[in-house]
């Protein structure tokens, strides 16, 4: 397994998200509550920035179609998405 | 009023306001044939007896689909109890305006809801002459005039396809158009009109309580009636849903091809350097033509607009798309200017987008009588310079070789025989800012840095001679720089030289063209006393900030308590000379807070505009200004650059943003 530094904590505050790219991949690091989580950063539906969509709790709201996941576990809450989101571990 | 949304695929345009009316139609070129000319597309909704046209009665948000060339925008009526999520588009290669409505009805009725688009085109920019007419066999509505043809069209969620139409007149006594037809919730259903008219297109929807329900509608634009006949049919092939899909993963696609990370950025600048990179390829036509604004509300001088191609502003845009990684608007660009350069050598004030000569004030003898050119002289520098810095970056040998001999060598001819031999300065010609004729700082260093970038392509196609004359008068020329526009009392660049000898101590913010154009280093103490009283001079102390154009700018001046109006550009340049001779990341910070301040003077879709009230912060003159986004894009990538070097070299980890 591969070690990547993705971006400092200071980057990322409390209830926030970042995109970052590593290696060509983009990815999405959320803070919730100091909480770091890693998933990918694009919509499984049509390929969305997800740093641009909402945060409500757990669950993360596309801003483009409003496909919902929950971010602990990338499962697809409320489509038009049907694959789940990849997440990462940290 | 502002545009807060523009869309486009090169060909086809098209520019909303902040009510969420289409007032500008482009085609065939992104900048000519504007076919509203500022007067309205709008949308009205009628339910229960009563009838609104969405505009100041309505709360509206206009953005855009983060990445993407699509609108995201909300309207909100209390008097209907109605709530709009409208997605706009132009398509990404065909030539069809796409509208997607989803209607929420807040009512806990069941309602009967219509809809009326109303298509006010002036087709060639002319009220004259055209033809509106309803289409039995599509059950749409045609306007048309000679090679220009629009047809409008929708259907709803249920397919259900124009529920009523009318064509009419409008601007003669008594005929205000066939809008004010709609108003009570029927039309009239006349087929047709000839001459000033006007046309409605009318759906309607059945909604349950608190039901959302979706209507569609669409214009399909050509050169005759066969064209616009199979662009509606592939849009009811396709659907319209599918076809904003489509449009929506284009650009995402092409503004995440630039090749600059982004990394280190917060998620406003990132937004806005994505969404100013969208923005300026709407302003591109497939032909190479960038316009600086697509904004017809705002007439420059006596009734003209700012659709026109200046060389600057192109050169700027060039510079910009070439920073982040697209190098394909930039070689369209440099090929426009390789078809429009003067057999002379010279660029003319601006063009049509078109290629042809734009409209001009400048008249072609001075006041004395004697002839003169029509010549801003730092927008024939400024593309050389420009095209340099293009092939620094993708060294595209071929590429350049198509444009070495006309473009290249015709216009570095010109620059280097349009010289006065006394001072080694640049002759007269009128300034940046279209203002003044004589010798400018701006244009001098513009002028050296074209003749360097001509000296470096010597130097590539191994003229060593031709290189030598270049390095030689560029040389001569910055040295003349010192001598005459450099006030060793005032400690600083002075804004010019007039024919009759009178020297201009004026501080203005172009004076950064002597770092931006790399005619000094951004570390010299001439750049750095310079710098330090533009920021002295031309800050606007309110709480907008900003920095003016230059003292006393009279230019839709708002007020007379600050030295002009905020100009995005005038303090982008000073985000770029903190950057430029920043060494750490603490140095960084003032850059970097100027870029903040952009972001947070953009409007709410990201579009920026020329200038700012400074005491309200509302756009002044056009929006948005290619211009403006590019320095943008520039001072971003410059930024990105010099965070990089700082990072790399001191290995600072205390923070990603200073």
């Amino acid at each position: 397994m591969t070690n990547y530094r993705l971006c400092r904590v200071s980057d990322v505050p409390v209830g926030e998200m970042k995109q970052v790219t590593i290696e060509d991949r983009e990815l999405l690091v959320i803070n919730q509550d100091n909480h770091f989580i890693c998933t990918d950063a694009r919509c499984t539906h049509a390929g969305a920035p997800l740093a641009e969509g909402e945060l409500n709790g757990n669950i993360l709201t596309c801003p483009w179609h409003r496909s919902q996941f929950d971010i602990t576990n990338g499962s697809v809450v409320k489509g038009p998405a049907k694959k789940p989101l990849r997440v990462f571990r940290l | 009023m502002p545009r807060e949304i523009v869309l486009g695929n090169g060909q086809l345009a098209a520019a909303l306001d902040s009510q969420m009316r289409i007032r500008d139609f482009f085609f065939p070129h992104v900048g000519l044939e504007n076919h509203l000319g500022g007067h309205p597309i709008r949308l009205g909704a009628w339910t229960d007896n009563k009838f609104s046209w969405v505009g100041d009665n309505w709360e509206i948000t206009l953005k855009y689909l983060p990445e993407t060339l699509v609108s995201q925008c909300y309207a909100k009526t209390r008097g209907l109890k109605l709530e709009l999520e409208i997605n706009d588009a132009v398509h990404h290669f065909l030539n069809l305006y796409l509208r997607k409505i989803v209607v929420n009805n807040n009512s806990n009725d069941s309602r009967e809801i219509r809809f009326f688009f109303s298509q006010d085109f002036h087709i060639y920019g002319e009220e004259a002459g055209d033809t509106a007419l309803y289409e039995p066999a599509l059950n749409a509505l045609i306007h048309y005039k000679r090679r220009r043809y629009f047809l409008i069209n929708g259907e709803t969620d249920r397919k259900d396809g124009m529920h009523q139409f009318s064509t009419g007149y409008k601007e003669s006594v008594g005929r205000e158009g066939t809008w004010k037809d709609a108003e009570d919730g029927r039309l009239e259903q006349n087929p047709v009109a000839q001459g000033a008219v006007d046309s409605v297109a009318a759906f309607k929807i059945q909604t349950e309580p608190q039901e959302a329900r979706t209507v569609y509608y669409w214009i399909a634009v050509g050169k005759d009636v066969q064209e616009v006949k199979t662009l509606d049919a592939k849009v009811k092939t396709a659907g319209v849903e599918q076809m904003l899909l489509e449009t929506e993963n284009y650009w995402s696609a092409w503004v995440n091809k630039q090749d600059v990370n982004l990394t280190p950025l917060p998620r406003d600048l990132v937004r806005l350097f994505k969404t100013s990179l969208l923005i300026m390829r709407t302003l591109v036509g497939n032909n190479g033509a960038i316009i600086a604004s697509c904004d017809s509300d705002v007439l420059q001088f006596n009734r003209d607009t700012y659709s026109y191609v200046w060389p600057r502003d192109g050169a700027m845009a060039t510079m910009a798309f070439d920073n982040a990684g697209f190098r394909e608007a930039s070689r369209s660009f440099f090929l426009f200017c390789n078809r429009t350069i003067s057999d002379d050598g010279y660029f003319r004030h601006k063009y049509a987008a078109d290629g042809s000569v734009g409209s001009s004030w400048h008249p072609l003898i001075d006041s004395k009588g004697t002839p003169q050119l029509p010549l801003q002289e730092d927008e024939t520098a400024l593309v050389l310079y420009a095209l340099w810095k293009h092939f620094q970056k993708y060294r595209d040998v071929e590429f350049i070789e198509k444009v070495y001999h006309n473009l290249v060598i015709k216009a570095t001819d010109f620059l280097l025989n349009y010289i006065d031999t006394g001072t080694g300065l640049p002759k007269p010609s009128f300034d940046l800012w279209e203002e003044k004729t004589g010798t400018f700082t701006s244009t001098s260093a513009a002028t050296c840095a074209a003749l360097n970038s001509a000296a470096k392509f010597a130097q590539v196609f191994y003229d060593s001679e031709r290189k030598e004359t270049l390095v030689n008068t560029a040389n001569r020329m910055k040295q003349a720089m010192l001598t005459h526009l450099y006030d060793r009392e005032l400690g600083r660049f002075i804004k010019a030289v007039y024919p009759d000898g009178t020297r201009d101590p004026t501080v203005d913010s172009s004076l950064a063209f002597i770092f931006t154009c790399e005619t000094f280093d951004a570390k010299d103490d001439v750049v750095k006393n310079t710098m330090n009283e533009i920021t002295r001079k031309l800050w606007v102390q309110t709480d907008i900030g900003g920095a003016a154009r230059y003292e006393n700018d009279e230019y839709y001046r708002a007020t007379r308590n600050v030295p002009g109006n905020p100009w995005f550009i005038s303090t982008l340049w000073i985000a770029r000379w903190h950057i430029a001779q920043a060494e750490s990341l603490d140095q960084l910070k003032k850059g970097f807070d100027l870029l903040s301040w952009t972001a947070k003077r953009a409007l709410p879709s990201g579009v920026l505009a020329e200038q700012l009230n400074p005491h309200t912060g509302k756009p002044i003159s056009v929006s948005p200004l290619v211009w403006s986004h590019a320095e943008f894009v520039l001072a971003t990538c410059e930024y990105l650059q010099k965070y990089n070097e700082v990072t790399s070299r001191t290995s600072d980890t205390r923070n990603t943003q200073p």
